[in-house]
């Protein structure tokens, strides 16, 4: 209930960031389908016919992962801007203060907004982009003669047999990254203003140090890995080889693998911890 | 029965020291009055009873609790304004009840809906859209339908006009001062609620100067008036604040005996904002 109550208001102060504009290029993207469609019907049809009798088909489920790449970005820019002033806006208008006044502990407080960024957000986005999908889908069938209906073509593109190989690519992305996340949030809680220059520059710094002293940019290196898009490899493989291929399965499990996620859910509960510390200690900017 | 207790309290921030050896007691049923000029030391004073704040040194319990290590179990208890303008602003009215009412066991969402009820706040508009007045109906509505022990109120009217400031308090004794709940409230305004306070704290430079019932100092604390060639004789008599006036000279004594005074004096028992200038006019 509590933490339902939480997770609800992260998700009130960020509708825009989390529902509407996941939404929003869903919209664009299916009216910039239409107005394709609707422009050049006739020839993308005969094309399609063509292909169609030509075997030289276009693999669907690859065309239709191209329409993931707005919702990714949209997703990893809003999560990141979100957990970098979520505990510094509470500070900056005070209303911490209110926040605090109520029982409801610090850790409470920073898991409820992991929880909303990292697990309820991608869901959303996922939402969206399969609605996006289903339609792009739709406009096709509609719009060219290529013999098979809506199902046939649906299951073809394999949106519905992707979806827990995607939901599994986000999971393994945001467990990857968690020490980003982790880090964007601490900054939250302790930057006195600025807190995204903040989140910047002590990387930066730290890069620089590391140069400076030893020479070197292993560690530097090593904290740069959490950037990698492991989680994306499952989702490029469904759009190369299909949902079913146990390869793909293969591959979007391999970060879990990996002693860098391991080592990497240490450092964030060492981070996290951080945070739980400065909230409780934080009071108004 | 005490609500709560502070002895000794220590708290510095830098090189500044917020509270020196504060002590503070809240009885059951009582309405105190935390006052001082600004950076005396209440709001660290009170942030620390809301566990908001650590203390360097003291002992300090709230409803039996150590608000600093069960913060968390003490807002179950507890209601805390620190000012009316820290209400998240982005959020609607009815969200924010709705939240209160998914994170607080004490609260009760019908009681704040009626209390809005009778006011302009509408429910579907957001917080920085409301006005000031607004704004505190709204916070007393949040207060009130908590059903909390003890409420902490720390400069709760703040940049209100003086319309909204006799609201809030006349809502507070008629809503919430009931049943055995206690009420802590700071200021530097001693004018707005000396009227409404059964104790009184004096507070200067993080050290309590004076706490007492409020019935109580008309028994302790007398004002004098005498002609001028009496101020040598009250002077005498070591004054708490000795100061002359248009028809005479004035001395405010803490526990005389009426016997000592001069013959030719007036008594009267002090009022709290006279009390409040003898004792930390001269420090503040």
């Amino acid at each position: 209930m509590l933490l339902r109550a939480l997770i609800r208001r992260e998700w009130l102060e960020h509708r825009f960031a989390f529902q509407w504009a996941p939404l929003i290029v869903a919209a664009v993207l299916v009216g910039l389908a239409l107005l394709a469609t609707s422009l050049d019907l006739g020839r993308i049809a005969a094309e399609a016919s063509e292909a169609t009798q030509s075997q030289e088909r276009l693999h669907l489920p690859s065309a239709l992962a191209f329409a993931a790449l707005p919702f990714v970005f949209l997703y990893l820019a809003s999560a990141a801007s979100v957990l970098v002033s979520a505990l510094y806006t509470e500070r900056q208008d005070r209303s911490i203060s209110f926040f605090k006044s109520l029982p409801v502990s610090d850790s409470q407080t920073v898991l409820a907004k992991l929880v909303t960024a990292l697990l309820l957000a991608p869901l959303m986005s996922i939402a969206a982009l399969t609605i996006t999908q289903l339609l792009l889908v739709a406009l096709l069938v509609v719009n060219c003669d290529c013999g098979s209906g809506l199902p046939a073509t649906l299951a073809e593109a394999e949106l519905l047999s992707g979806l827990p190989l995607q939901l599994f690519g986000f999971l393994t992305q945001a467990t990857w990254s968690l020490p980003i996340w982790s880090w964007l949030l601490l900054v939250s809680a302790i930057a006195p203003r600025q807190p995204m220059l903040f989140a910047f520059a002590g990387p930066a710094l730290l890069a620089c140090a590391e140069w400076l002293v030893f020479g070197s940019a292993r560690l530097t290196g090593a904290l740069g890995a959490y950037l990698e898009p492991v989680g994306l490899v499952a989702y490029l493989q469904l759009a190369v080889v299909g949902a079913n291929d146990t390869v793909s399965w293969q591959l979007a499990a391999a970060p879990w693998l990996r002693h860098e996620l391991w080592l990497g859910l240490l450092l964030s509960a060492a981070l996290l911890t951080a945070t739980v510390f400065a909230r409780r200690r934080n009071g108004e900017l | 029965m005490n609500l709560a207790t502070a002895s000794g309290l220590r708290k510095r921030h830098g090189r500044v020291t917020a509270l020196d050896e504060f002590d503070l007691t809240v009885p059951s049923g009582s309405i105190v009055g935390l006052i001082g000029p600004n950076g005396s030391g209440k709001s660290t004073a009170l942030r620390s009873l809301t566990g908001l704040t650590p203390i360097d040194a003291g002992e300090l319990s709230v409803l039996g609790l150590d608000p600093y290590r069960q913060r968390t179990q003490l807002m179950r208890q507890v209601a805390y304004i620190a000012d009316v303008g820290t209400l998240p602003r982005w959020m609607r009215v009815s969200d924010l009840l709705r939240f209160v009412a998914g994170v607080h066991p004490a609260f009760d969402l019908a009681t704040a809906q009626r209390a809005l009820s009778r006011t302009d706040v509408r429910a579907t508009a957001k917080v920085r859209d409301l006005s000031k007045g607004m704004t505190v109906q709204l916070h007393l509505a949040l207060v009130m339908a908590t059903s909390t022990q003890l409420l902490i109120l720390d400069e709760p009217t703040l940049g209100l006009d003086l319309l909204y400031r006799q609201h809030f308090y006349e809502a507070l004794l008629q809503d919430y001062f009931a049943d055995g709940r206690s009420i802590i409230v700071s200021t530097h305004e001693l004018s707005e609620v000396e009227h409404i306070l059964t104790d009184v704290v004096f507070i200067n430079r993080g050290k309590a100067v004076l706490q007492a019932q409020t019935d109580s100092l008309a028994e302790r604390f007398v004002t004098v008036t005498a002609p001028e060639s009496q101020q040598e004789a009250l002077a005498a008599l070591q004054p708490l604040r000795l100061r002359r006036t248009l028809r005479g000279v004035e001395a405010i004594y803490d526990g005389i005996d009426p016997e000592r005074l001069p013959a030719e004096s007036q008594q009267r028992p002090s009022d709290i904002s006279s009390l409040f200038v003898a004792l930390l006019g001269g420090e503040s």
